[in-house]
Order: C-alpha cells, then structure tokens, then sequence
C-alpha cells in the first residue's frame, strides 16, 4: 500500500513544482540554469543549422531606405512635442536636455511603474535641477545619488526618476481647473498601489466644494509657490486630469470619496522625458547601444514569428534584433551566444512603442500594450489604457523596452482602427537564414 | 544515457511538430502528448527529470520562462496520476480522453498561470490542434513509447 500510494503522490514531482515556485520567486537566482538548460536545448539547432543555406542579408526594400529619413523625423516631431512647450513655462535660465528612458520599475500609485531608469548617469545630470518634463506635464523629480530611494546608486549609475506617483516623490501644489468655478487648490501627492489612479489630491483649500465635485475630466496644474529657488516647480505645468470617485447616494446625489488625478501620459510607455540643466554638463548627443552581427533562423513552432538566433557574444534578455534599422523582435538570450527571437506580432508581452503618424501636425504617441490578435501578414495593437489619439496611417516604433532594446528602432507601417481604439500593423514574414545585429551591451 | 538521450532529442520534439505542421501535417499539442506520457506511462521517480525535458522543450516554443512551463505541464501531471489505480492506462480511449483534457487544460492553465506571474504565455485554444492531438496523439505516443529515450522511462509493470 504505500508503494502504491507513493507512486500515486511522487514527492519528487511535488518538489519539482515547489522549486518552480521558488524559481519564480527568485527568476535573478535561477536565470544562468535557464539560460544554460535551454542553451543546451537549442544546440541541436545551430548543429542542425550548418548544413543548411548560409545567410543571406535581406535586400533593402523601399521601407527600409526610409527608416533613416523616419528617425530623423522622429526625433524633430518628438523634440518639438517634447522639448518645446516645456520651455514656455520652464524658468529662461534652463537648457532642456532630452534622455531616453531605459525602463520603468517600481509599482507605486494606481499599481502602475513608479521609478523611471535613464540613459544617462547621476554624473552626467548633476547640473540639472531635479524637475523631469514632457512637454508641458510635469513627469517627476531626478534621484541623488546617495538619498532615499537613491541611497546605494553610484554618480556613475543611470539616473533615475521619481515619479509623482513614488512614495518618496515630492507632493506638488495643484490647481484642479473646474469648469465654471474658481480652480480648486490642494496638494497632489502619490496614491496607494490599490487606488484606482496613480495620483490622489488633499489638503483642498475648500473641502465643502472639493466634497461636491461631481464631473472629473478637469485639467490639473501646478501652482507656484512664494519660494525663489530654482528648483521651485513653476506654475503651470500640467499633471494630468481630476477622476472624481466615489458614490451615487439614493437621492441622486453623488457622495465623493476623493479626487485622483490621472497623469497624461501613461507611465509604462514613455521613451523620452526631459531633464532641465542649470549648468550645461552633459553631451546633448545621444548615445547608442552596441549591436554585434547575428545569424537568424525561422524556429518552427508551428505559429510562425520565432527565430533561433546565434551571435558571438552573450545575447541579453530583451534584446533588440535588427536588420537595416528595422527591429525584428526581441531576444531571449541564452548560453553559447545564442538566443530566441519573437517578433512584435508573434509576441504575448506587452511592448512600448512609439506612433509616429503621417500627418506632421499630430505628435508623435507613446503606447503601452500587446498584440491581441495576429493572421500572419498583419497584428492588432492594443493600447492598455492610452486612447489612440492619432488616426489614419503611420509608423510604428519601439518605445522604452529595457536598456537592450532602444526606443525609435522602426517596426513597420501602421494604421489606426479608431473605433476600436487598436493599430494594424504590417508585419515583415521572414522566409530563410538572414544576417541581422543584436544588442549586447545597452547605454 | 537514457537522460542524455532524453534531454537532446525530447525538446526537439515541440519543433519537430512545429515542422511537421509548416509542411501541411496537423498540429499536434507535443506539450500534451508528453503530460499524457508522464501521466499515464513515466517511471513515477523519473517524473521530475523528465518534466524538467518537456518544460525546457516547451519553453523553446513559447514565450513563458522555464518555471511557469514546469507548473504548466507538472499540474495537470500530477493531478492525473493517482488515476493511475483506477483506469487501465492501455484502454485506447482513455488515452484518448487523457489527450483532449490536457490539450484543452494545458493552454488553459498556461493562460491562468500566465495571468497570475505576470508572464504572458501562448494560450491560444485550437480546435484543430485539439482534435488531432486527441485522435492521432495515442497512436503517435505508442510509437514514441517504443523508441528510445521514452522507452527507458517506462514504467515497468510486475
């Protein structure tokens, strides 16, 4: 009997779900395992991929001879939507310095990333005063090294950002914009993870009014304060938009419970924000990531958007594959230099990217979310919480995806289905062997 | 050997299928048919070297990281063993029933344990894959189950 019983109830198996639970748990711990076991998993492939065709580099299609063009016209649209309406209420004195977001981690307000990570160093921001903006919303607070959630960051280590929604960020003088009433003045600070919006307003200078708030939707902007610092945040600037929350009472009136505030921009999908330098220190050149060159094989899943990828150097996860400007995906890395590719359309997670529509009058559209639905030749882009502002047709490209996969690579031609708030994207189908690069070492 | 043997040729498996497929086969679900091996067939003390082949095999295909592919398949494993004493593992069509549920179960359960980790992992149900892994999957394992490497880890029977 308890053979039988022990055969029926294997502990080994047990255990082996035990430390998958483990595994995930603690993924940094385990990771050289995974890499290794599926590294030796894949070995069989690169064999198998010696006698089959070389490589070939694909021939530069019409889009491809655009993507530079297309960078370029990226990067002015998004100084001028990023960069240029800051400087109006930023104090004269004050160069902007636009950084490219590495990642956002750290769940704070609302449950949504709290903590921007940047492609430049404390050291390269010391000049900077610590306000962080995009366009004209304010974004958050530059760390120092050595402070708070900062405290065991080198000068040498990418900056990072507090956003308004950190627990350690500054709360912020407000102003909510009621339609036909005086502005409401309270203070913004973050909100709990839980709460239904990153950011909560308090202290209202009226709290009979601020109880009868009916309509959300109103602007929310700072207000400046009697302080002669630089560093002072100036009035105007905007922090996003009033959700009133709370109950509808028996009578038809409406109980509020609190006002939140909803920050413009969704905090997953920005690529760049703007930093402020008192002193001009750092380089405005923006720097790149190191690409080596790496073979590409189609994987055959049965789905289709997969390559199994061999390079000369250890291929970090996330990393960006590219060929002629134009991302192909990213990697999965594994030992023996090797990794697996998923395209954008062939990819379950979620990705930042950037909407960058043909009509010049409309701003470039930072995006968070996933493809929902894929039929080989084209994907279906859903934004998770953005509303596709820009419709008819335009270009796709990465956003902030880690520090190996760098916003503004090209993904493809897209066009907006706006009723039902999804991008149509034409993806590339790859056929055969194809030489493409890699990035192995982020900025 | 038998796990070096087990460990090269097992994942290959999920490719091989994938294969298969591109050229006009049906999809079989090779993440199914190993849960049914594991299940109804493995040498019980074997179980946990021979999940940790599968997942890396399935975790070659799929997006989800080698932790979330041990749950996914080492679940519904471990539930379907102790009906090791009540059915007769060499009846066809509980083999075939074994097949359809972890063709339906796996993609379900790999959606769920997605959800839960934060990993999204491919969960997409298919029909077709689903009725060719219940209707060719058996005849498939029984050949399988006769060449090496599954054919060391057979459970032998006194």
């Amino acid at each position: 009997m308890p053979r039988s019983k022990s055969k029926a109830f294997p502990v080994g198996l047990y255990g082996a779900l035990l430390l998958a639970l483990c595994w995930l748990l603690m993924p940094t711990l385990f990771a050289p395992v995974e890499r290794t076991l599926l590294g030796v998993a894949m070995l069989p492939q690169r064999w198998l991929a010696w006698f089959s065709a070389p490589p070939v580099t694909a021939a530069a299609s019409a889009l491809q001879t655009q993507c530079a063009s297309l960078r370029v016209s990226l990067a002015e649209r998004s100084w001028q939507h990023d960069v240029a309406p800051g400087k109006t209420v930023m104090p004269k004195s004050l160069e902007p310095l636009r950084c490219s977001v590495l990642r956002s981690q750290r769940i704070g307000g609302g449950g949504l990333p709290s903590e921007l990570q940047l492609d430049r160093t404390y050291e390269e921001l010391a000049g900077c005063i610590d306000l962080v903006t995009k366009g004209s919303e304010l974004i958050g607070f530059l760390a120092r090294p050595g402070i708070g959630t900062a405290a065991k960051d080198r000068p040498q280590d990418p900056a990072r950002v507090l956003l308004l929604n950190h627990s350690q960020s500054r709360a912020v003088a407000a102003a909510v914009m009621l339609r036909d009433e005086a502005p409401l003045h309270c203070v913004v600070e973050s909100a709990a993870a839980v709460d239904p919006s990153p950011l909560r307003t308090l202290l209202h200078d009226d709290p009979y009014r601020a109880a009868s708030v009916r309509q959300g939707g109103a602007l929310v902007r700072t207000l400046q304060l009697q302080a002669s610092f630089i560093a002072a945040v100036p009035e105007g600037l905007s922090i996003g938009k009033a959700r009133v929350f709370g109950y509808q009472r028996a009578d038809g009136e409406s109980l509020t419970i609190g006002i939140y505030v909803d920050p413009v921009n969704d905090t997953r999908a920005l690529s760049y924000v703007v930093a402020w330098q008192g002193v001009p220190q750092a380089q405005p050149t923006e720097l790149s990531p190191r690409y080596v060159t790496a073979q590409l094989r189609p994987l055959p899943d049965g789905r289709g958007g997969r390559c199994s990828l061999f390079a000369e150097a250890v291929v970090p996860d996330g990393a960006a594959v590219v060929m002629d400007g134009r991302c192909l995906g990213r990697a999965r890395g594994l030992a023996f230099g090797q990794g697996i590719c998923t395209s954008l359309a062939a990819s379950k997670k979620p990705w930042a990217v950037l909407l960058l529509p043909d009509d010049p009058a409309l701003p470039p559209q930072e995006l968070f979310g996933e493809v929902v639905r894929t039929d080989g030749v084209q994907a279906w882009f859903r934004p998770r919480s953005t509303v596709i502002t820009a419709g008819g047709s335009g270009f796709l490209f990465t956003g902030a995806n880690g520090p190996f996969c760098p916003a503004g690579l090209l993904l493809g031609r897209t066009e907006t289905e706006s009723g039902r708030n999804l991008l149509r994207i034409e993806t590339a189908a790859q056929s055969g062997p194809i030489l493409a690069s890699v990035v192995v070492e982020g900025r | 050997m038998r796990w070096v043997l087990y460990f090269l040729l097992v994942p290959q498996l999920y490719l091989l299928a994938g294969f298969l497929r591109e050229a006009g086969a049906p999809l079989l679900d090779v993440g199914a048919l190993l849960c049914v091996f594991l299940a109804l067939f493995a040498e019980p003390r074997a179980l946990p070297g021979l999940l940790l082949g599968a997942a890396v095999g399935r975790a070659l295909v799929d997006e989800g990281s080698l932790p979330i592919q041990l749950l996914v398949l080492g679940v519904p494993i471990a539930a379907l063993l102790p009906l090791r004493a009540i059915f007769d593992r060499q009846q066809l069509w509980w083999q075939i029933v074994v097949a359809v549920m972890l063709a339906i179960a796996v993609p379900r359960w790999s959606y769920l344990c997605g959800q839960w980790f934060g990993e999204p992992t491919g969960s997409a149900l298919d029909t077709s894959v689903i009725a060719a892994t219940g209707l060719v999957g058996p005849v498939v394992l029984f050949v399988l189950r006769k060449l090496p490497p599954l054919r060391a880890f057979r459970e032998r029977v006194a």
